[in-house]
């Protein structure tokens, strides 16, 4: 059996699991079964309750998956690299970063804050331009803004860095 | 006899125009974009042809290279859809004058229902109610304020070139009137060319209510019910139904007859629609005509029978409406969810991205319009519409019992969709009660977007699954074990 720290939304579970269908979470065992469909589509029975998933994998730890119509992230680390991972956060030299990309590509409207100004969590910092409408790019912290990487009028791609915050 | 049709459209509707043409054995011309080389409307056309890059404004909004195909490709007539230049009088006069046929009423109806103020002026005239305001647009600060203190505040200041909810303004009092009459003549120039602005009362939690009408080219007019479009974030409709569960028999009798005198006020011919607002105590009074088909059509269609654009094609061809009003009867309840390319977790910001998984929902019931299907590539370049999932039943809780049943089984994984946001809106009481107005999502409605415990669990254990066949495929391939080397493989996908 192998153990497994599971985050979602910031939210962590320990997963164990064995490859000969037993599975253990929040202290519970269970049976659990994998078909593979083909195309990244699984069907997935947990006891007697059947799901639709469809996989893709986002980085080295984690996958975006679609499961029976919604639509969720998973980080997966191994206990191990799950215990380092928290070593490096408590580390007096780790500091709260934070890069924003776009979220689609577009055209950057307007700048609303300048480099090294305190902001809220959910202030609007950018304006982006895309799909006929206007979008709000929001502090995802209270903080302070480090860097503007982008300038007004100028188009960018999806997954441009467009600021960073500490 | 119209023998090939050009659609100058993209997405659902052109699907929607394409499949008409199929059944009635007419030749279907789509065109496309370079962004919409993977979208469904060209492979199902008999023709589809390359019209240009992504910006609409060099590709589907661009008049010349339309028509030039349509004359290049041999087609007898051009289907708008919606949109784009569905109502634009000067694109249908050059389609006119290019000897082509136009899928749609005459230039001059379109022109005299685009000004907003002259369709108010035309509708007061024909026994139409209006909101009540100003029918010119308004000249000054000092003459605007003296026409709000008359029909009392608050009041809306309206685009008079404007249209689908945009270049709006509230004022509450005479102080805020200066400021909001300048930024609204900015915007309205900025997003419709013209600044002029007109007046209206600004009436509290309306209902809004359309009346679909149709015409032929010999003077027969009809109408096919009511809808009711109360269900709108930022004045985008989101949820449909027809036929209302507000209106009684009275009311539809009086509203569908001034939805009429309006089509018949401006000689229209082909399909429209009235668009209404209504009070609480059943009031109504019009709102504009949209000189087109609307994207809600197809809940019409289900309650009545009458395939519309086969009916808009006909009456292009010079027939006369395949039915008389007394021939039509509503049957059941239909509804109709947009399935829009936006996250409601995110303030509805539309998503981009290839659809790697897309599978529509059917069985009993259920009518599915799409534009995109496996790989279609979703882009920042249109509006987000995905697709209209549309459901009929006997009645209206039947109804929504099976929209959330579709909605359930609505298979969208590459671009975060709106369907966890719509499922919540049939579950809410008010809704299910028929107790919302035009201002329901923003007062009465809390997205909560929580996940069922159950289904956290299983993406839990899944994920540890993936990650733990991964990890023991790496040490197998160390062995040489070749069924790790394919789990690899199919991972790096």
């Amino acid at each position: 059996m192998n153990e497994y720290v599971i985050t979602i939304n910031d939210k962590k579970r320990n997963v164990t699991i064995s490859d000969n269908s037993e599975v253990i979470i929040d202290d519970t065992k269970h049976h659990y079964e994998v078909i593979e469909l083909g195309r990244n589509d699984y069907v997935l029975r947990i006891d007697n309750r059947t799901y639709e998933i469809s996989a893709q994998k986002n980085g080295a730890d984690e996958y975006s998956l679609f499961i029976n119509g919604n639509a969720i992230d998973a980080v997966v680390r191994t206990g191990l690299q799950e215990r380092a991972s928290s070593l490096i956060e408590q580390s007096p030299e780790f500091k709260h970063k934070m890069e924003v990309k776009a979220p689609m590509p577009g055209m950057i409207l307007k700048i609303k804050k300048s480099e090294g100004e305190t902001v809220e969590k959910g202030d609007s910092i950018i304006i982006l331009e895309a799909m006929k409408m206007e979008n709000d790019i929001k502090s995802p912290f209270s903080g302070v803004i480090k860097e503007i990487k982008v300038s007004e009028n100028n188009p960018v791609d999806k997954g441009a860095i467009l600021f960073s915050m500490e | 006899m119209i023998k090939k049709i050009l659609i100058a459209n993209r997405g659902e509707i052109a699907v929607r125009v394409i499949r008409a043409c199929k059944e009635s054995g007419i030749k279907s011309a789509a065109v496309y974009s370079e962004a919409d080389k993977t979208s469904l409307h060209t492979r199902l056309a008999d023709e589809a042809y390359f019209i240009g890059p992504p910006q609409s404004s060099e590709s589907y909004l661009n008049k010349e290279k339309i028509i030039r195909t349509a004359l290049e490709a041999g087609a007898d007539a051009i289907h708008p859809g919606y949109g784009f230049f569905s109502e634009n009088a000067e694109f249908i006069k050059m389609v006119e004058d290019s000897g082509l046929i136009f899928i749609g009423p005459s230039s001059s109806s379109v022109g005299l229902m685009g000004s907003k103020t002259a369709a108010r002026q035309l509708m007061s005239k024909n026994k139409v109610p209006i909101v009540p305001g100003t029918i010119k647009a308004v000249s000054s600060i000092k003459e605007g304020i003296a026409a709000a203190e008359k029909i009392t505040f608050p009041v809306l200041l309206k685009a008079s070139s404007g249209g689908g909810g945009k270049g709006m303004r509230r004022i509450n009092s005479p102080a805020e009137f200066e400021s909001a009459f300048e930024s609204t003549q900015r915007e309205a120039l900025k997003a419709f060319g013209d600044d002029s602005i007109y007046l209206e009362k600004f009436i509290e939690n309306p209902k809004h209510i359309e009346v679909q009408v149709i015409a032929d080219q010999h003077g027969n007019y009809a109408h096919l019910f009511e809808r009711e479009c109360s269900i709108q974030r930022r004045h985008q409709k989101i949820i449909e139904e027809a036929p209302s569960s507000f209106i009684d028999p009275q009311t539809r009798e009086k509203i569908t007859t001034a939805a009429v005198n309006a089509a018949k006020a401006c000689n229209y011919y082909n399909a429209g629609t009235v668009e209404f607002l209504m009070d609480r105590n059943k009031s109504f009074y019009f709102l504009e005509m949209n000189t087109r088909l609307q994207v809600e059509h197809p809940v019409t269609e289900l309650i009545t029978g009458i395939d519309l654009v086969k009916e808009q094609i006909s009456i292009a061809e010079g027939n006369r409406l395949s039915f008389k009003q007394e021939d039509l009867k509503i049957s059941g309840h239909a509804m109709e969810s947009r399935i829009y390319a936006e996250d409601p977790e995110n303030d509805f910001l539309p998503s981009t991205g290839r659809l790697h998984e897309y599978l529509a929902p059917s069985g009993p019931g259920i009518r599915v319009d799409e534009g995109f299907g496996r790989g279609s590539e979703i882009s920042i370049y249109y509006d987000p519409l995905l697709a209209k999932l549309v459901c009929w039943a006997k009645d209206r809780d039947n109804a929504i019992e099976r929209m959330k049943r579709a909605l359930g089984e609505y298979k969208i994984f590459g671009v975060i969709s709106n369907i966890s946001f719509l499922k919540e809106i049939f579950s809410h009481p008010k809704f299910i009660n028929g107790e919302f107005d035009i201002n329901f999502l923003e007062k009465d409605f809390e997205f909560s977007s929580a996940h069922d415990p159950d289904i956290m669990e299983a993406v839990s254990i899944f994920s540890a699954y993936l990650k733990n066949r991964n990890l023991n495929a790496k040490n197998g391939s160390k062995q040489k074990n070749t069924s790790g080397n394919n789990w690899i493989k199919q991972l790096n996908e």
